[in-house]
Parts: structure tokens; C-alpha cells; sequence
């Protein structure tokens, strides 16, 4: 069990309306996190990723369930893990803007307790990480966005945390920000630090993640590698189509039934907008006919067809989709 | 016309959107007749004054000054969220815009003093008769009018200043000063004397001291001269207030000043 | 500790940063002085110059008030640096303790610029009492208002409307405080309402300091003050548990 740094278990998360009823924000959420490893949280909005992280770094109480950080039981002992987690949400928020970037940093480190030489050499080691060296000692709101994310980052690693939890933190960044971010929490996991961050690029997500997880309403659909996401839902066959004249489900099993015959099962089906299908579906013979599938595209007015691995976009659609 | 009378009816809407009931009669009523009761036990501890006037020119000081700062108040928060600079942006003429804004401070006035001057006479059993309220009513007016220069003023600063408060602090402190009505403004200094002639207000609360003061009512020449000097110093004021409105106006689009929060 | 120092230094350099807060400090003591020196000038009593003093500073130690505890909170909410502050180890009320208190070093000079008018600008004789009544005095301003203000703070650290409020609450509190009027005029159930301020003991503490023979040992207003201050310690730890049951629990800090 160790091995794991963040582990949720059966996790519950519900807020009260302003009608008074309750609004289920997480539903039994159950997610692990081994130490040293990039874990990325995708959803849509309103999933719930925000409000995992917000438990995760002490702002909320689960409703039920257990959390778990660095093996300490996290509801009875916020202040326990206070000291070895560190969070970065995107935006320019969670800054003093009056005071300059150096004074935030070194009111930010006084909360962890850091002091003396080891402060200022900290504080320097991050303003040259985050490349705001030259301007540490203008006021931050004389920042654009992109200074103002860069400066969040630093606040967040002030307390060398052993848990990093990012929300969004790429939002707002230029390309090349974005990749020198990506390759500052590269350099943290590797050097053991663990960290769980949501973001809305998923190019970003599987570049970066060693493990994926995505959240649809309040309830985790589908974790793991970017490999077992993939042949969760295309190691028997993975469908996208763009057909011409399929109006319903019943057509398209029709149209598909010809060329796989009985043996096709549909497990899912998802219809688009412009005829585009996607499909999951099961077959008991597995070896597909390069000539004859060929033919029956033709045949079938098939426009578009793709079989095989899906990439992390469409598993994502796939599975966000209702 | 209907379309202005919708334009200010939804700006007074937009602005008291966040309060109910309760915290719209708190700060429209309640607070403005503390503070009258305040200024008013302050100033009777002198002994000597005509507590009927000066309960009643208390009520239209707060009431104006409170109005005026509304729009100024309107215009900040509009800074903050950002749709400052889509009405500046916007075709529309923008100085209308806050024109109607400042206009809309007017329905404020009306329920800021009716309610607390009904409460004087039932409640404080201050002896109104019907001369004392015409008097009210062209105060009012008049107040009004004064108000929209200082309202525009206020709209003007928020243009380039962000620390709006402090400004609209010093404003009220100004208005209140030389207004009279917190204490006659013959006890100020000769210069200070005169300067007060020429602040917003000062002239209509002259007037309506005149005629709360002097038991039988005849219109006299006092009286046309503090309403005629009032109207003026409106008049111009306006007109100064226009242009200096398009100058931040300018000012702001150049300095990017719309930007900051 | 350390933290305390840290949050009082930068809250110095935040505070004196904004022109609001300087004006309240620097401006605002000269205005409110001029204007109760004019509405109060056919007083016949001899010490008036006292009475000036004593109304302003309550003023502005109330407006000081509203800055700090208020203000600046809201600020804060805006920048969305409660949420850091609030997952950090460090105790909430140790961090805004700091700021609080930084206010009102800075808050406690508005007395020095009113007496300084007072004083030399008309000329109206202020006799101060002793160094240690003075000394005695400050402190007893310092901690009475700074748990006052720290409580108000969490009080309205969760409400949309604080600052609303507490406009609305400024000219109530100086009637409440024997400004304009002397409390027993008042109805009994007000007059309860003023014996939780601080204010109105500090009106008659600061009323008393300026009769040399008096022994402000023997002043009701120093109890009266003393166990304000307990009380508001009592009620801060009480809404610290409140506004960690409304963070934690109903989720209510908007941190994104
Ligand atoms: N404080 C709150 N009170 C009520 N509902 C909330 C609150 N915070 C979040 N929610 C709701 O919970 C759901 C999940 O929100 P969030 O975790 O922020 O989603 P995400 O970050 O994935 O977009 C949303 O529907 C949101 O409206
Ligand atoms: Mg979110």
C-alpha cells in the first residue's frame, strides 16, 4: 500500500444548492498515485477534478470515503500533510499583486517555516527557475498573465513538496512556457516528487502522464496508462466512421452486420453530429480481412473508417460522451 | 424617451441586483437617517440651532450626496468586471451612457427623502406644514440637478484612478463641508466663505434654510438667487464635466488604465 | 512567531503601498477633525480641544477598523490568497493576527496627526496625561481593537456583502460609542449594544486620561476594555471553527 502517495478510496464529494438540495460534485471515487509518478486527471467541466484537488490539498472535507496522502489518513490530520504538499491552480490568483514577486515568495516560504540563508537561496533558486530573476522586485501587478502563472509555480515548489497538485496550471502559458513547465514537473517526478494535475490539453496529458485518469460527472470512467486506456476500448475493435445515411443505432448495426456478421456485439455506440459514429464493439473472431473490409467501405458508403487504437482524444470523447 | 426611462430603470435594477429587501431599506433608509440622527444630536449639542431646518436639510444632503456617489459606485464595479471597457468600446455614445447612469441616482433621491422625512414627523413629531414641503420638493430638485455634475464627476474619475473610494471619501467630505448644513458656513474663514458659494449644493440648502428658518413663507429675492446660483453652477459644471469626461475618456483608452482590475 | 513577524512587515508595505490606506491614516484625521472643530465650535466648554480629540480618534480608529479587517479581506478573497494561506501549516488566525495588528500600528498615528491639528493648526490646548497612561492606553487600544477587528474578519471573511455592511455600520457605531450623544439617552436595549464595543470604552478612557489626578487603574473603562478583549479572544477562536467547518465542510472558499 505504501507505494502509493495519494490514494482516494471510495471518496464522496456532495455540495449544498442554493435550493437546498445536494448537488453530488464526487461520486465513490477510488484513485492511486505512486510516489514519483505523474498522474493526469481529465474530464469535462464540472466533472469534479477541481474539486478532487481541493480536497487533496486540505480546502475541502470529502463528504465520505477515505483519503489517504504519504500513508497518513488526511481528514483528522490536515496539518500532518500541510508541510510536504504544495498546490499551483491556474490563473493569476493566490498572489499578493501589491507586493513584489520576491516579497510574495518570501511571505509564502515564512508559512512553511523556512528561514535564514536557506530562505533567500531558495527563493533565488526558484525566481531563476521560473526566469523571473530580472524582475523579482517589481510589483506583481505590473505582471502579465503569463509572469503571474510563472510566479504561481514558484510559490508552489517553495516548500520542496513531496506531493504537487496542479489544476489547470498550463492555462494562460505560451507554448514555450508551457513546455519549460512541463519539463520543471518532469524533473520533480524524477527526482521523486509526486503529482497529480488536471489539464484541458490532452496532447499536454500524454505527454506528461505516466498514468491517466478520466472523471465524468462525479465518477471516474476509465485509469490507467495511455497503453491500457487504449486497449481497454480498442483491443477487440475500435470503430470511427463517417457514414452516410445512418440515422439510428439499428441501421448502423445493420450496415456493420454485413460485413462482421453475427459475431458483432455493440458494447457502445455513439452518434455524432455529421454522421460521424463511433462504435465499440466485440468480436469473437478477431481476425479482420484486409480486402474484404476494403470492399465492404466501398460498398457501404463508408466515407471514413479507422480501426484500431484510438488516440487519447477520442478515448476521452469516448468516454465523456453521453 | 421610453427607451431612456428603460435604460435607467435597468441600470438602478443592475446596481441594488445583489441586495434584497431588507439590505435595500438598510442602505437606502436606514443608514442615511443614522447618520442624519447623528449629525443632527452632534450639532443640536450647540443649542442654538432650528432643529427642524436642520433635520430637514440633513435629510437632503444625505440623500443628493448619496445619490451622487451611486453612479461613481456603478461605474467602479463596472471596472471591475470588465464591461467599462466594452461600453467604451461599444458605439454607443458613451457619455449618454453614464448621463442615464447618474439620471438614475434621481430614484434613489425621491426615496431617500420622503421616508425619512414622514419618519421626522411621526416619529421625531418635527412640525412640517405645507410650505416646509414645496420647500423640500424644489430643494430636492434642485439637489438633483447638482448632483448630476458631481455624479458625472465621479464617473470621470473612475477612468483613471483606481482607488476610486478615496477619491469619492474626499468628495463627500467637500460637499459635506461647505453645504451649511452641518454648520453655517459664516463660521468658515472669509475666502472659504466665498469659495463655498460656488460648491454644489451649498445653494440649495441656503434656500431651503431660508424658508425652514423664516416662519412666514413669501418668495424673496434670497431664494432666486441661491435656486439661480445653484442652476448655473450646474449648468456649467455640466458642461465642464463633458469635457472633461471625453479628455479621461481619451486618457484612459491611451494609458490602458481600463485594464487594471 | 516568525510568521507573525513576516505577515506584520508585509502587511506595513502592502497597507502603505495603497493611497486609500494612507488616506485613511494621514487625510481622514484632518478632515474629520476640521469638520466636528467646525460643527462644534460655539461649545462653551473648556476643553473642548479634549473632546475633539477623543471623537476624531474614535473615528478613525473605526475607520482604520473597516480598512483592515475588511477591506484588505476582501482583497484578499479577490487575489485568492485565502486558500494558500488557509492549506498552509501555519494557523489561519496567526497569519491574519499579523496583518491586523500591522493595521493598527499604522492606524494608531491618525491619533498623533489629530492631536497635532488639534493642537497647533487651532490651537486649543490639549494637557496629555503621563508617559505610561499613554503607554498603558496604547496598548489597551491595540489589543481591545485588534481582537475586535480579527473577530469582525472572520465574521465577514464568508459574506458576500462585508463590505456593504460594514459601511453601513459606521455612523450606528459612533452614535453607539457616546460620539454624538451621551449613551445614557439611549434605550436600554442600545445601550446594551455599546457596552460590547470597545469603542464606548475607549471614549471614557480617553475622556479620563486627560484629568491629571486620575488614576486609570481605578477606571471601569480599563476592566470594561480588559474583558472585551477576553471575550473577543473567545468569539475569534469560536469563528476560526466556524470558518474552517464552512471552508471544509460546505466547500463555501472560492478558491477557483
Ligand atoms: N462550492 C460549491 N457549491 C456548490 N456546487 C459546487 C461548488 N463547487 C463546485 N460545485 C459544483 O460541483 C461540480 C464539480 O465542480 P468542479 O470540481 O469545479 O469541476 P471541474 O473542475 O471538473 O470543472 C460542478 O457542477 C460545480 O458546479
Ligand atoms: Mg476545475
Amino acid at each position: 500500500m505504501n507505494e502509493y502517495m495519494i490514494n482516494l478510496d471510495k471518496v464522496s464529494r456532495t455540495y449544498k444548492e442554493k435550493n437546498g438540495t445536494d448537488f453530488v460534485a464526487l461520486n465513490q471515487i477510488s484513485l492511486n498515485v505512486k510516489k514519483g509518478t505523474i498522474h493526469g486527471l481529465i474530464g469535462p467541466n464540472g466533472a469534479g477534478k477541481s474539486t478532487t484537488m481541493k480536497i487533496l490539498s486540505t480546502l475541502l472535507l470529502p463528504s465520505s470515503g477515505t483519503v489517504t496522502m504519504k500513508g497518513i489518513e488526511l481528514q483528522s490530520n490536515l496539518n500532518a500533510v500541510r508541510q510536504d504538499i504544495n498546490f499551483i491552480y491556474g490563473g493569476e490568483r493566490d498572489l499578493y499583486w501589491r507586493l513584489t514577486a520576491r516579497e510574495n515568495l518570501e511571505y509564502f516560504s515564512a508559512l512553511y517555516s523556512l528561514k535564514g540563508v536557506e530562505q533567500k537561496e531558495k527563493i533565488k533558486e526558484l525566481l531563476e527557475l521560473v526566469q523571473l530573476t530580472d524582475v523579482a522586485n517589481k510589483k506583481v501587478e505590473t505582471y502579465s498573465k503569463g509572469m503571474k502563472q510563472r510566479l504561481q509555480i514558484a510559490r508552489g515548489l517553495l516548500n520542496n513538496p513531496r506531493i504537487l497538485l496542479l489544476d489547470e496550471p498550463t492555462i494562460g502559458l505560451d507554448r514555450q512556457s508551457a513546455e519549460e513547465f512541463k519539463n520543471i514537473i518532469r524533473h520533480l517526478a524524477a527526482n521523486g516528487t509526486t503529482i497529480l494535475f488536471t489539464s484541458h490539453y490532452l496532447e499536454e496529458v500524454e505527454d506528461l502522464s505516466d498514468e491517466i485518469t478520466i472523471i465524468s460527472r462525479g465518477e471516474i470512467v476509465a485509469s490507467g496508462t495511455a497503453q491500457e486506456l487504449r486497449s481497454n476500448i480498442g483491443k477487440e475493435l475500435y470503430v470511427h466512421a463517417v457514414v452516410e445515411n445512418v440515422v439510428n443505432r439499428k441501421q448502423a448495426i445493420t450496415l456493420f452486420s454485413r460485413y462482421f456478421g453475427d459475431e458483432l456485439s455493440v458494447e457502445k455506440y455513439v452518434e455524432r453530429t455529421g454522421n460521424v459514429i463511433e462504435m465499440k464493439v466485440s468480436l469473437s473472431n478477431k481476425k479482420l480481412d484486409d480486402v474484404k473490409l476494403s470492399s465492404f467501405v466501398q460498398n457501404s458508403k463508408i466515407r471514413e473508417w479507422k480501426i484500431g487504437s484510438p488516440s487519447l482524444d477520442e478515448i476521452y470523447r469516448y468516454y465523456t460522451t453521453v | 424617451m421610453r427607451r431612456w426611462g428603460t435604460l435607467i430603470w435597468l441600470s438602478y435594477k443592475e446596481q441594488y441586483a445583489t441586495f434584497n429587501l431588507i439590505s435595500f431599506m438598510v442602505y437606502k433608509i436606514v443608514q442615511p437617517m443614522i447618520q442624519v440622527i447623528f449629525f443632527v444630536l452632534l450639532i443640536s449639542k450647540n443649542g442654538d440651532s432650528n432643529i427642524k431646518s436642520v433635520v430637514l436639510t440633513n435629510i437632503i444632503l444625505a440623500a443628493v450626496v448619496n445619490a451622487a456617489v451611486y453612479s461613481g459606485v456603478i461605474l467602479s464595479n463596472e471596472r471591475v468586471q470588465g464591461t467599462l471597457k466594452l461600453i467604451v468600446a461599444s458605439r454607443n455614445d458613451t457619455f449618454k451612457i453614464v448621463f442615464l447612469r447618474s439620471l438614475a441616482g434621481i430614484i434613489d433621491a425621491i426615496i431617500m427623502v420622503i421616508v425619512p422625512i414622514i419618519l421626522a414627523k411621526f416619529v421625531l413629531h418635527i412640525d412640517i406644514n405645507s410650505i416646509d414641503i414645496i420647500a423640500v420638493v424644489i430643494t430636492v430638485f434642485l439637489g438633483m440637478l447638482a448632483a448630476i455634475p458631481l455624479s458625472l464627476l465621479i464617473g470621470s474619475m473612475s477612468l483613471i484612478t483606481t482607488d476610486l473610494n478615496l477619491f469619492i471619501n474626499l468628495f463627500i467630505f467637500v460637499i459635506n463641508f461647505f453645504s451649511g448644513a452641518l454648520f453655517s458656513s459664516q463660521k468658515l474663514p472669509y475666502l472659504w466663505q466665498v469659495i463655498s458659494n460656488f460648491i454644489p449644493l451649498h445653494n440649495s440648502i441656503q434656500f431651503a434654510m431660508a424658508i425652514f428658518n423664516e416662519r412666514q413663507p413669501h418668495i424673496n429675492w434670497q431664494l432666486v438667487i441661491f435656486s439661480g446660483r445653484e442652476i448655473s453652477i450646474s449648468i456649467v459644471l455640466i458642461i465642464v464635466n463633458v469635457v472633461i469626461y471625453k479628455k479621461f475618456e481619451r486618457t484612459a483608452q491611451k494609458g490602458g488604465t481600463l485594464e487594471l482590475y | 512567531m516568525r510568521v507573525l513577524l513576516t505577515s506584520l512587515r508585509l502587511q506595513f508595505k502592502q497597507s502603505l503601498s495603497r493611497s486609500t490606506y494612507r488616506f485613511v491614516i494621514i487625510i481622514q484625521p484632518i478632515l474629520n477633525t476640521i469638520l466636528l472643530y467646525f460643527i462644534l465650535s460655539n461649545k462653551n466648554f473648556v476643553n473642548v480641544g479634549e473632546y475633539l480629540f477623543v471623537n476624531v480618534s474614535v473615528m478613525n480608529l473605526w475607520s482604520s477598523i473597516v480598512f483592515s479587517s475588511l477591506s484588505d479581506l476582501t482583497r484578499e478573497k479577490r487575489m485568492g490568497v485565502l486558500g494558500s494561506n488557509f492549506a498552509s501549516p501555519v494557523k489561519f488566525q496567526w497569519i491574519y493576527g499579523g496583518k491586523v495588528i500591522a493595521n493598527l500600528i499604522l492606524a494608531l498615528w491618525s491619533f498623533a496627526v489629530s492631536y497635532l491639528i488639534i493642537q497647533y493648526v487651532f490651537d486649543l490646548n490639549i494637557v496629555l496625561p503621563n508617559v505610561y497612561t499613554l503607554i498603558t492606553v496604547y496598548f489597551l487600544l491595540l489589543i481591545s481593537f485588534t481582537t475586535l477587528s480579527l473577530f469582525l474578519s472572520y465574521f465577514f471573511l464568508l459574506n458576500r456583502q462585508a463590505i456593504f455592511w460594514i459601511n453601513v455600520l459606521e455612523y450606528p457605531i459612533y452614535l453607539l460609542s457616546g460620539i454624538a450623544t451621551s449613551i445614557q439617552k439611549l434605550p436600554w436595549f442600545l445601550q446594551i449594544i455599546s457596552w460590547l464595543l470597545p469603542t464606548k470604552w475607549i471614549v471614557g478612557l480617553l475622556h479620563q486620561i486627560f484629568n491629571a489626578k486620575y488614576n486609570i487603574l481605578t477606571s471601569a473603562n480599563v476592566y470594561g476594555l480588559l474583558i472585551l478583549t477576553a471575550l473577543y479572544g473567545i468569539g475569534i477562536i469560536v469563528m476560526n471553527n466556524i470558518m474552517e467547518r464552512k471552508i471544509l465542510v460546505e466547500g463555501q472558499l472560492e478558491v477557483y
